[in-house]
C-alpha cells in the first residue's frame, strides 16, 4: 500500500534526523522528529482503517496486517516516550526504536507477509481476536523499548545514563508486561476455547508465547535479587525480545501449528 | 519443617525453576509431539530416539520430566504467596495485596488445568441434514440444517449448523445456530462447529471440561492481581 510506503520514508527521515541531533550532540534541543513519529502513527492507523473496511473487519488477521499494527504501536509509543518528562530518556532509545519501526514496515513489505487483501477464515472472526492481537502487540512495543533501553545499559559507561536506561527498561516492562499478559495469555485462551473448544493446546506458538512470558516474569522477579539486578536482568529482558520476534516469525517458518495465518 | 520452608519461600528458587521450565519447554517445540514411535526411531539417532520414548518426551507436556518441575513451582508459588500474604497482612500501611492476588490466580489457574488435564473429554460427530445423535446427559442432537457459506473470491466464509435440541421428548433449543467461534452450551456439554466433509455433512465438536470455569476465575484474578499491583507501585511512588 502506497500509505506504507509513505510512512516508511517519513520514519526513515525521522531516523536521519535523529542521527544528525545526536551527531552534533544537542539531541535535547530536537523538538521536531517525535511529531514524525506522531504523524507516521496517523498514517499507519489510517491503513489499519481502509484495509479493515475493503476485509469488512478489523485489519489485525493475518502477519502483515499484524506488523502494521505493531509498528504504528511502536510509533506512537516513541512518540510517548519522547514528550514525557518522567525520566530522561536517552536518544540512542529514540534512535533503536525508529530502526525497529523501519525493520518491522520493511517486513511487512517484503514476501514473507504477503499483502493481499483477504477477508477472515471463520476461525479468525472472533471480537476475542481482535483484542488478542492488539493487547499483545501493544504489549511487544514496550517491550522492544525495554530491548533497546536492555542493550545501552549494558554497553553505555556513564553511571548516570545507566541508571537511567535501568529505569526505562523496568517502567517499559512494567507497562508491557501486564498488557501483554492480558493480550496474549488470557484473551488468546478466551479466543482458543470458542474457536476451538480448548483453551490452551500446547501448540509450538502458544508454547512459545509461554515462554516469552516465563523470560519476562523472570526479568521482574530478577529486580528483586541483588546479584541479578543490573546486568542480569539486562540480559533476560533481552532475552525476552528475542523470544518475541521469534514466537512472532520463527514459529511460522520453523515450526508447525494451529497458528499457520500469523 | 523450617528448612523446607526456607526452601520454597525462596525468589531464587522461583527464578531458577522458571527458566528451568523456560528452557525444557523451549527443547520440547523442536521435538515434533504426539508422533508414533517409528517416527522418532527413523528421525533421530538410536540413543536420542530411545530418550525420546523412554522419558515420554513425545508427550512432554504430560511426562514427568515437565511434570516435576512444574509441581515443585507450585509448591514454590504456593509458599510464596502465603509468606508473602502474611507478611503484607502484618504491615500497619502501605500493603500491597497486588502480587498476592495474582500469584493466587496463577495457583486457581495450575489447579483448573490439572482438572483439564485429568478431566476433559471431547468428542467430534459427523451429521448430515435431518440426522440425529445421542449426546451424554439424556440430549438428543437433531441437525436441521448446514449451510457453506463463501466469500465471493470462493474463501470460506462460515459453516452454520442450525440444531434442535431435546431432553425427555422436550424441545430445548429450537433451531439454535451453531457457528464457528459460537458455540452452545447445553448443561456441561459445549458443542463446536468444527469443520465440514467433502460428502457436505457437518463435522460437530462436543466438548466437556471441568478445568475451564476454575482456569477462567485463574485468568480473572490474575488480570486483576496485575493491575491491583501496578496502581499500588503507582500509590507508592508517589
Amino acid at each position: 500500500m502506497i500509505l506504507v510506503t509513505i510512512v516508511f520514508v517519513i520514519i526513515i527521515a525521522a531516523a536521519v534526523s535523529k542521527a544528525v541531533f545526536m551527531i552534533r550532540g544537542n539531541a535535547e534541543k530536537d523538538r521536531y522528529t517525535s511529531y514524525l513519529f506522531l504523524s507516521s502513527a496517523v498514517l499507519l492507523i489510517i491503513s489499519i482503517i481502509i484495509r479493515s473496511i475493503q476485509i469488512q473487519f478489523f485489519a489485525v488477521t493475518n502477519t502483515y496486517e499484524s506488523l502494521i499494527f505493531y509498528a504504528c504501536a511502536v510509533c506512537f509509543i516513541l512518540f510517548v516516550y519522547e514528550k514525557q518528562r518522567k525520566i530522561p530518556i536517552l536518544q540512542g532509545i529514540v534512535f533503536g526504536g525508529i530502526i525497529t519501526a523501519a525493520a518491522l514496515l520493511a517486513v511487512a513489505s517484503s514476501p514473507i507477509a504477503p499483502s493481499s487483501v483477504q477477508p477472515p477464515i471463520p476461525a479468525l472472526q472472533s471480537g476475542w481476536l481482535v483484542l488478542h492481537v492488539t493487547f499483545s502487540f501493544i504489549g511487544e512495543a514496550f517491550f522492544v523499548v525495554a530491548f533497546i533501553s536492555s542493550i545501552l545499559y549494558l554497553t553505555v559507561k556513564d553511571e548516570t545514563k545507566k541508571r537511567n536506561s535501568d529505569r526505562i527498561t523496568y517502567t517499559a516492562v512494567g507497562l508491557g508486561y501486564p498488557v501483554f499478559t492480558v493480550g496474549a495469555l488470557i484473551f488468546g485462551a478466551i479466543w482458543a476455547k470458542y474457536a476451538w473448544g480448548s483453551y490452551w493446546s500446547w501448540d509450538p506458538k502458544e508454547t512459545w508465547a509461554l515462554i516469552t512470558w516465563l523470560v519476562y516474569t523472570a526479568y521482574l522477579h530478577s529486580r528483586m535479587v541483588k546479584k541479578l539486578r543490573g546486568k542480569g536482568s539486562a540480559i533476560l529482558s533481552i532475552i525476552g525480545f528475542l523470544f518475541t520476534l521469534f514466537t512472532f516469525f520463527g514459529v511460522n517458518f520453523l515450526l508447525s501449528g494451529l497458528h499457520s495465518y500469523g | 519443617m523450617n528448612i523446607l520452608f526456607r526452601f520454597f519461600k525462596s525468589i531464587k528458587l522461583a527464578i531458577i525453576l522458571i527458566l528451568i521450565i523456560t528452557g525444557l519447554s523451549l527443547l520440547s517445540t523442536l521435538i515434533p509431539q504426539n508422533m508414533g514411535n517409528s517416527y522418532y526411531l527413523s528421525h533421530y539417532s538410536d540413543f536420542l530416539a530411545k530418550i525420546i520414548i523412554g522419558l515420554r518426551i513425545y508427550r512432554f507436556f504430560s511426562s514427568w520430566i515437565f511434570l516435576i518441575p512444574a509441581l515443585i513451582f507450585f509448591l514454590n508459588l504456593l509458599t510464596c504467596t502465603l509468606y508473602r500474604f502474611i507478611r503484607e497482612l502484618g504491615k500497619k500501611d502501605k500493603r500491597r495485596f497486588g502480587p498476592d492476588l495474582l500469584h493466587t490466580g496463577l495457583l486457581v489457574l495450575l489447579i483448573g488445568g490439572v482438572l483439564t488435564f485429568s478431566g476433559r473429554m471431547e468428542g467430534y460427530v459427523n451429521l448430515r441434514e435431518g440426522e440425529r445423535i445421542q449426546l451424554p446427559g439424556g440430549y438428543v442432537l437433531i441437525l436441521e440444517d448446514f449451510e457453506f457459506l463463501t466469500y465471493e473470491n470462493g474463501t470460506p466464509k462460515d459453516w452454520i449448523s442450525t440444531v434442535d435440541i431435546m431432553l425427555d421428548g422436550k424441545m430445548i433449543f429450537d433451531s439454535y445456530p451453531i457457528e464457528v467461534n459460537k458455540p452452545l452450551k447445553v448443561g456441561e456439554i459445549s458443542i463446536y462447529q468444527h469443520s465440514y466433509t467433502a460428502e457436505g455433512s457437518s463435522v460437530l465438536q462436543a466438548v466437556t471440561d471441568p478445568g475451564f470455569v476454575p482456569v477462567l476465575i485463574g485468568l480473572i484474578l490474575l488480570a486483576a492481581g496485575l493491575f491491583l499491583t501496578y496502581y499500588q507501585k503507582l500509590r507508592d511512588s508517589q
